[in-house]
């Protein structure tokens, strides 16, 4: 059963790279454009939603005492938070979080520990293990 | 395989409300769970868990091991600093047993090979991000060219009197220096006596912080939205800021004009968990916008898989009585197989049309302000029977007409219990639930749209695709061009064509 939001989420990926904007001016030079919703050719299996359900997955990592923090998945740039909650670390989690196609990465934040993370075939992975390492 | 924690003890007392456990001995065999033994991942697994492992490595060669499976493995001890190659111990309260660790020397070779033991104190204030302090040299070992340690031998170290049974926070520095050759140390079992206080969760695994917690939830106040409120914990807001929109045609299922404007809706949504990430309630912040029809259209949502007992109120709906709406005493509606909500039962009572024909959509047309409505839907917090945020998905859709039965949703979202299957196939809709075909048409086009961003919509007859110029890309490239179509970037919008509010 498809499954949406009411409410969905705001996109903030404003910029595109270079090679986005030729490919898309390449698109809009080489195809002809539908001008008529009625005559729109499209897949059978075309997802309308501008958004998407991304499966969420942490990884827990045993730990020596009990540690409950604030989990945060946010934007790259965290000015826009997709899901909180609160999470035992030494917990798995699965869960889904609506989010716009147009997001291609986020940041998950667990107390201190921050790490961006790129959306791999509709999912976020996230684990425990350091980003900061002393050498 | 040598494994796991040689040292859990369990105590009684505790810190900054966290219970505490005695160091575990570094034995380079451990992994985190669901991954499998490697020697990269035991070293992480050991980072995680805030040893300092500095120019260190694990290793599985056979000839070099000492106990079990994994050895830790230095440099080249060829530099007589203590920072060349080492193991630094997480933040520990030190105990008073000796410290102990097993090594050897890779190959006969080199001038010199000693092991440092140093502490290091904690300094809040120190300018370094992991907040070390005084560095104080206690202990050494050391071997010449002729005496090296080729096979496994023990070394001990007893904890500087100072910092016995401190209760500060210490780091145990244990250096591997030399000079000449090339020969390494190889390292196992190492046990520093202590209670453990670092916290994994910090990003410089810095002591774990006495947290401040008003409401005692156990979610500190500085991640509480509700610090004073030990009933709510999180708002889980979408979109973070500003509204989506939501686009309906009202001919279903036959097709309309494709203006996308009969029924239009911004809204935001709130899902407020407690501490236990359990759904305390959903507060809806929304307004209708436009209303470029003649029916008196409805709207509600379901919310997909939700028994309606899981709901203890609904408040902030506007309906004005008519026969089709029954609810039921939580406020959801009556005889439905999951939650639904039925928000208002005639747009036109809720935007009231200022003169002309609908509302908002013909700018020769006086303007109304768009009606904003508050829903909040309570859910039931009881053991056993609170719902998780994972269970929560909202289907809106347009009930055409005052038609109870007639129900217009998004593209592939199912129908209500109340929905009038009869219609299903007729005129141009093809949903077909036996293949999971949903509110789609025979040329496999929606009656409604959902954008994640409040934009604006097209003014009366005007075709959706002469508004938003990459659209038709977008869908027909089966969404792989153009996915922020909706965004007001260069050329994406036609805004002669868009409906602007005066």
């Amino acid at each position: 059963m498809k499954k949406l939001f009411l409410i969905a989420l705001v996109p903030v990926l404003l910029s595109s790279c270079k090679k986005d904007l030729i490919e898309k001016a390449n698109l809009d030079t080489t195809q002809k454009v539908t001008t008529q919703f009625k005559k729109l050719k499209v897949n059978e299996n075309f997802d309308w939603n501008s958004s998407s359900m991304v499966d969420f997955k942490v990884q827990g990592l045993q730990t020596l005492t009990t540690i409950n923090r604030t989990l945060k998945v946010s934007s790259v740039t965290g000015d826009v938070t997709y899901f909180v909650s609160t999470h035992q670390m030494d917990q798995n989690l699965e869960t889904k979080i609506s989010l716009p196609k147009t997001v291609k990465s986020v940041k998950v934040i667990y107390g201190t520990l921050e790490k961006e993370v790129t959306l791999s075939s509709n999912q976020i992975n996230f684990n425990f293990l350091p980003v900061s390492i002393e050498e | 395989m040598k494994k796991l924690i040689l040292s859990v003890a369990l105590l009684a007392s505790s810190i900054a409300g966290f219970s505490q456990t005695a160091l575990y001995t570094l034995d380079c065999e451990k992994f985190a769970n669901g991954s499998s033994a490697s020697a990269s991942n035991n070293i992480g697994y050991d980072r995680a868990q805030c040893w300092g492992l500095g120019s260190f490595s694990y290793i599985t060669t056979p000839a070099l091991l000492l106990n079990g499976s994994y050895s830790g493995q230095s440099n080249q001890a060829t530099n007589l600093s203590i920072n060349s190659s080492w193991i630094k111990t997480p933040w520990i309260k030190p105990g008073s047993a000796n410290i102990t660790l097993k090594h050897k020397i890779s190959a006969n070779n080199g001038t010199i090979r000693r092991i440092v033991a140093s502490y290091i104190s904690y300094d809040a204030n120190a300018a370094s991000a992991w907040k070390e302090g005084t560095l104080v040299r206690f202990d050494s070992v050391s071997y010449a060219a002729g005496s090296l340690p080729l096979n496994l031998t023990n070394v001990s170290f007893a904890l500087p009197a100072a910092i016995q049974n401190s209760a500060n926070p210490y780091k145990i520095l244990i250096s591997f220096v030399g000079s000449g050759g090339n020969s390494r140390f190889i390292v196992d079992d190492v046990f520093v006596d202590g209670i453990y206080v670092s916290d994994p969760s910090s990003a410089y695994c810095l002591p774990v912080p006495t947290i401040q917690d008003a409401d005692s939830d156990g979610v500190a106040d500085a991640d509480d939205a509700y610090p004073n409120d030990a009933t709510r914990a999180y708002n889980n807001y979408s979109p973070s800021s500003g509204f989506s929109t939501l686009m309906f045609e009202d001919l279903w299922p036959t097709i309309g004009d494709y203006d996308f404007n009969d029924l239009v809706i911004v809204g935001r949504q709130n899902v407020v968990l407690n501490a236990a990430n359990k759904v305390v309630e959903i507060k809806i912040n929304m307004k209708v916008k436009a209303i470029g029809a003649s029916f008196h259209n409805g709207f509600g949502f379901q919310l997909d898989g939700l028994n309606p007992s899981k709901i203890t109120s609904v408040t902030g709906t506007n309906t004005h009585n008519a026969a089709w709406v029954t609810t039921s005493a939580n406020g959801t509606e009556s005889g439905q197989t999951f939650a639904n909500i039925i928000v208002f039962d005639d747009a036109f009572k809720i935007l009231p049309s200022p003169g002309g024909s609908g509302v908002n959509v013909d700018p020769a047309n006086p303007y109304a302000t768009p009606a904003e409505m508050n829903i909040t839907i309570s859910f039931t917090t009881a053991v056993g029977e609170a719902i998780a945020l994972n269970n929560i998905s909202i289907n809106p859709y347009l009930i055409v007409n005052e038609e109870r039965g007639k129900e217009v949703h998004l593209a592939g979202f199912v129908p209500t219990s109340k929905a009038n299957t009869a219609l299903f196939g007729t005129g141009q809709d093809a949903t077909n639930p036996t293949n999971g075909k949903y509110y789609k048409s025979k040329n496999n086009l929606p009656w409604a749209l959902s954008v994640p961003a409040e934009i604006p919509y097209p003014k009366t007859k005007i075709d959706f695709l002469q508004a938003y110029k990459k659209f038709a890309t977008w869908a027909e490239s089966n969404g792989s061009s153009f996915s922020d179509w909706y965004l007001d970037l260069s050329d994406y919008r036609d805004n002669t064509k868009l409906y602007t509010a005066p």
